[in-house]
């Protein structure tokens, strides 16, 4: 039996109360009838300790009474009996299956080390085997019901490291779930190379609730060594490209490897490269013809080592075709458009395409849209904006400086026409303001605060925004500048102000056309820009965009392409997608930090487990408490105590000196 | 052979059942004097049938030849058969005798730690002596007591005062203080007729100045029984009442006096108090010709019935 309140067995004190009571009615003897006091004679002693207690068995009655009332409020639940061959402990044996797992020896030590603890655990109790890699999970065609060691042994001879990266703190995470709902104590055998590079920042984000030991095994060995490769295009336009290849050498002894560049048919390029011991090595190339490289290029070092997988590095080469921007607008003739165009045209990946407003849809316009000036649209428009962004598209929406329509005024929370200042008023008039308050953690404003509050501002229209309004910029007085609003599926970004140097200054300032690519970065969620993706990482598509393996496989059902979805990217290579503004390649490789097979020290190892042992034994109510049936015990204790308070009561009428009432 | 000891196992059952329906807490159950008196007196006579004891007056004395005029229920047909002659039994006092019963109705006598109080107990025995007496159409009569005379029947051979003496028993509850000396002092004078005097009693006076009251009536030719009833835990009060095993403030039922007394008095030195108190009154009864039967109220009645009959038998 355990609680679930323990604390309220305090409440035990209590009987204190009616201990003294008995004690101090019995200063005075009681007062009894007698037949004659012929014989008697005055011989008073003071009371003995066995006197000094009255009404013993009322006594016993209230204490019962007290210390049923404690335990009521202290949830007792009943712990299921343990009977002989049932199990008694719940084993998880998480094996490690990282991509650095891959190294030969490891691997073949985890599975030895996992068979012996297998081997020295009980017949009669409960196992399963998790694999952490890129996920943590049973694998598939197992019973997750099978704790038999049976089913356990049959798990490990089917499990086989993968490719992703595994971070410790997401261990920690996954077993606590796991455990919650463990009916008997936890203990958790873990065995990994014990990556440092796994580690979290934070040493208390390796704490594990609800199991009751934690048990490290550690695969790796000192004299375990790595070498790897990454790479990256510095530049790629007119089919030639520039790339810098990263070697790490992660051992003990000095290395000498080949670097090849190539493409699916040719060896663009061939290095030798020393790498001293522990040391990593950036090698550039430059003007490397991508002609033939269909997008991809392979960087390869030979000969291999023991975890060979991360010997090659895989680089997706843009073709050099700009990706289509699509721009709303009324009048291609407005300065604000001007402005807008020029900014997108300004990087060598874009290319402006102008959208009718009144004709806006996903399959044309794409994922997302630049409106340079709100004002000029049209109420149909503006509706159609609207449910373009409700379906799941994205906008970025300069408010303009004309009157705009109904429409429109709803869709930015437009409060008033005309701005605080008279827009007739002459701009040299009026006094600027500047930004107050900048959001740093909003990708278009990250990096960038100091440039924004160089922006004078003249002119705004005051918005309104509600709760679930993002305000990334406000001014001075307390307005919003540049907020981003939910809106159905989609989202859009609203600029209070016009493009226009009458309004500020905006336009002019090296901060515009920064403002207007991280915006497109942004809302495009291009993720074509990022290097690194990794093995296990996961992507958000917008609606109408696929993807395809390197394999070129289709990863998106047709059904779900009107929607926005997202896909695990599994297996090394180069992934195609393609959407409404065209076509983009995606390199994946496996994550560089699964290459460092630098290990824990043994101090961290301690801490480790220390972390837990405390933890562990903070939560053993709990844990107590999980590993039975828990039945609430109150069912029966509330009756109980029903009848000896009624027991107390006859008891104390019948022999109390004062008579209670019937 | 098989039969005799059927015969003996079944009055031996007879016996027990008796004594069974014997116990005080029993007889207390039963409610109606009459019938503790009959359960008493026939339930004794069911297990000491062939005691040489029977009644008060019509006691056994010798055989007469039989003549004419002589009642034909009294002659003894067992001699008959034997000698060939008839005999009739003579008895001593065929003349009928008074039983006067003097019940202590004081405060005291409420005092129990049983089921059954000392004035209930009392009740019992002289139910059962006037059941017995009526029995032998003996005239009965009853004086109340506590520290005056209360109720006062004179011996009558009425056979309706079985039932007037039952009815006041019935209704006698414990008074308040008690003064045995001084309410024999009245009663001796008033009795007239000789004949059995049967006080029942706690006898918490001095047995000297008891002594002397009761002289007075053996020197007018009476047969005084004393009959002294007491609780089993006026006996030995540590003994049978838990309470007294710890200082205790006692209060006197009759004078509601209170002392405190430790558990070692109770335990050590008043039991012995009460046994010399009995010996004393044991002592003085013998010197004096009195019949003194300590009762406790736990003791079965037919019991206390046959240690009575035996020491009258014993004194004759």
């Amino acid at each position: 039996m355990s609680l679930l309140t323990p604390l309220f067995l305090f409440g035990l004190l209590a009987v204190i109360i009616p201990w003294w009571l008995h004690r101090l009615s019995s200063n005075n003897p009681p007062l009894q009838d007698f037949g004659s006091s012929m014989f008697l004679e005055k011989s008073e002693t003071m009371s003995s300790k066995q006197t000094k207690v009255r009404y013993r068995k009322l006594l016993s009655l209230r204490v019962l009474m007290l210390g049923l009332l404690a335990l009521l409020f202290a949830e007792p639940v009943i712990n299921g009996i343990k009977l002989p061959g049932v199990s008694s402990n719940r084993h998880l044996l998480i094996i490690d299956t990282s991509l650095s797992q891959n190294h030969t020896t490891r691997w073949q030590r985890s599975q030895t080390l996992a068979q012996d603890i297998l081997n020295a655990t009980p017949a009669n109790e409960e196992i399963s085997v998790i694999s952490a890699g890129a996920r943590i999970e049973q694998s598939a065609g197992i019973d997750s019901d099978d704790l038999s060691l049976d089913a356990a042994r049959t798990h490990l001879a089917a499990l086989q490291p993968g490719l992703g990266r595994l971070d410790y703190t997401r261990i920690a995470s996954a077993v606590s779930s796991l455990v919650k709902e463990s009916r008997l104590p936890v203990i958790v055998h873990f065995v990994s190379d014990m990556q440092k590079s796994a580690m979290p920042e934070k040493f208390a984000n390796l704490t594990i609730d609800g199991i009751s030991e934690l048990k490290l095994y550690s695969s790796a060995e000192l004299t375990d060594s790595n070498i790897s490769v990454s790479a990256q295009v510095d530049y790629a336009a007119d089919r030639t490209a520039d790339l810098s290849a990263v070697i790490n050498n992660y051992s003990s002894a000095d290395i000498t490897r080949q670097l090849n560049i190539s493409t699916q048919n040719n060896v663009l390029d061939t290095v030798t490269v020393n790498v001293a011991a522990g040391t990593s090595k950036v090698q550039q190339f430059t003007g490397l013809d991508t002609s033939e490289a269909n997008g991809i290029l392979t960087i390869t070092l030979s000969p291999n080592d023991d975890l060979p997988i991360d010997d090659t590095w895989t680089l997706a080469v843009p073709d050099g075709e700009r990706s289509e921007i699509s721009v709303v607008n009324g009048t291609t003739t407005s300065i604000a458009n001007k402005y807008v165009t020029a900014a997108v045209e300004s990087d060598p990946r874009y290319r402006n395409r102008q959208v009718a407003a009144d004709n806006l849809s996903a399959s044309d316009a794409g994922a997302f849209v630049i409106v340079p000036d709100a004002s000029v649209l049209s109420d149909r428009a503006a509706s159609r904006l609207r449910q373009y962004i409700s379906d799941g598209g994205s906008a970025l929406v300069m408010v303009g400086n004309t009157p705009h329509g109904t429409q429109m005024r709803r869709l930015l929370g437009i409060t008033a026409a005309t701005t605080g200042f008279s827009t007739d008023a002459p701009a040299t008039e009026l006094q600027p303001q500047s930004v107050a308050k900048i959001d740093p953690t909003h990708p278009l404003a990250n990096g960038l605060t100091s440039n924004w509050r160089t922006v004078s501002l003249l002119r705004h229209l005051p918005l309104s925004t509600s709760d679930t309004d993002r305000r990334i910029i406000d001014l001075g007085d307390g307005s919003p500048l540049l907020i981003e609003r939910p809106l159905g599926d989609g989202k859009v970004l609203v600029l209070a102000s016009a493009l226009d140097v009458s309004w500020n200054s905006l336009a002019i300032e090296p901060l515009f056309v920064a403002f207007i690519i991280r915006s497109i970065e942004y809302l495009s969620g291009d993720t074509t820009t990022n290097p690194y993706r990794s093995v296990g990482d996961t992507i958000s598509l917008p609606p109408g965009t696929q993807i395809q393996t390197p394999q070129g496989v289709p990863m998106r059902a047709i059904e779900q392409l009107a929607n926005k979805g997202s896909v695990v990217l599994e297996t090394p290579g180069v992934y195609s997608i393609q959407s409404a503004s065209g076509k983009k390649t995606l390199s994946v490789n496996s994550d560089p930090l699964e290459s460092n097979i630098t290990t824990i020290s043994d101090d961290s190892k301690t801490k480790w487990l220390n972390l837990t042992a405390v933890k562990a034994t903070e939560t053993t109510a709990t844990t107590d408490t999980k590993q039975n049936t828990n039945k609430g015990f109150w069912r029966w204790l509330l009756p109980l105590l029903a009848i000896i308070v009624l027991i107390e009561s006859l008891f104390s009428h019948r022999h109390l000196l004062i008579k209670r009432g019937a | 052979m098989n039969t005799t000891r059927q015969t003996q196992q079944r009055e031996k059952k007879s016996q027990q059942a008796a004594v069974k329906l014997l116990q005080p807490e029993l007889l207390a159950q039963l409610g109606n004097l009459e019938l503790v008196a009959k359960a008493v007196v026939e339930g004794f006579f069911t297990g000491m049938h062939q005691s040489p004891f029977f009644g008060f007056s019509q006691e056994f004395a010798e055989y007469k030849a039989y003549n004419d005029g002589d009642d034909p229920r009294f002659i003894d047909w067992n001699v008959y058969a034997r000698t060939d002659r008839t005999y009739v039994k003579r008895f001593l006092g065929e003349t009928n005798t008074a039983l006067n019963l003097v019940l202590d109705t004081s405060a005291s006598m409420a005092f129990q730690s049983d089921s059954v109080s000392k004035l209930q107990y009392g009740k019992y025995i002289c139910a059962a002596l006037a059941y017995l007496a009526r029995k032998q159409h003996d005239a009965l009569g009853v004086t109340l007591f506590d520290d005056k005379i209360r109720e006062v029947f004179p011996p009558a051979s009425h056979p309706d005062t079985f039932y007037r003496l039952l009815a006041l028993l019935e209704r006698t509850e414990p008074a308040d203080g008690t003064a045995i000396n001084d309410s024999l002092k009245h009663l001796i004078g008033t009795i007239r007729r000789r004949g059995i005097f049967v006080m029942i009693s706690d006898f918490y006076c001095d047995p000297e100045e008891l002594n002397r009251q009761l002289q007075a009536l053996v020197n007018h030719g009476h047969e005084v029984v004393l009959f002294h009833l007491l609780d089993r835990s006026e006996h030995d009060p540590a003994k049978h009442m838990k309470k007294m095993r710890s200082p205790s403030t006692l209060k006197d039922m009759e004078s509601g006096d209170q002392i405190k007394v430790s558990a070692e008095f109770m335990r050590d030195v008043y039991p012995q108090k009460v046994a010399d108190h009995i010996d004393a009154l044991d002592k003085t009864s013998i010197r004096s010709g009195f019949t003194y039967v300590p009762c406790n109220t736990s003791a079965p009645l037919d019991d206390l019935l046959h240690r009575y009959l035996l020491l009258r038998q014993q004194r004759r």
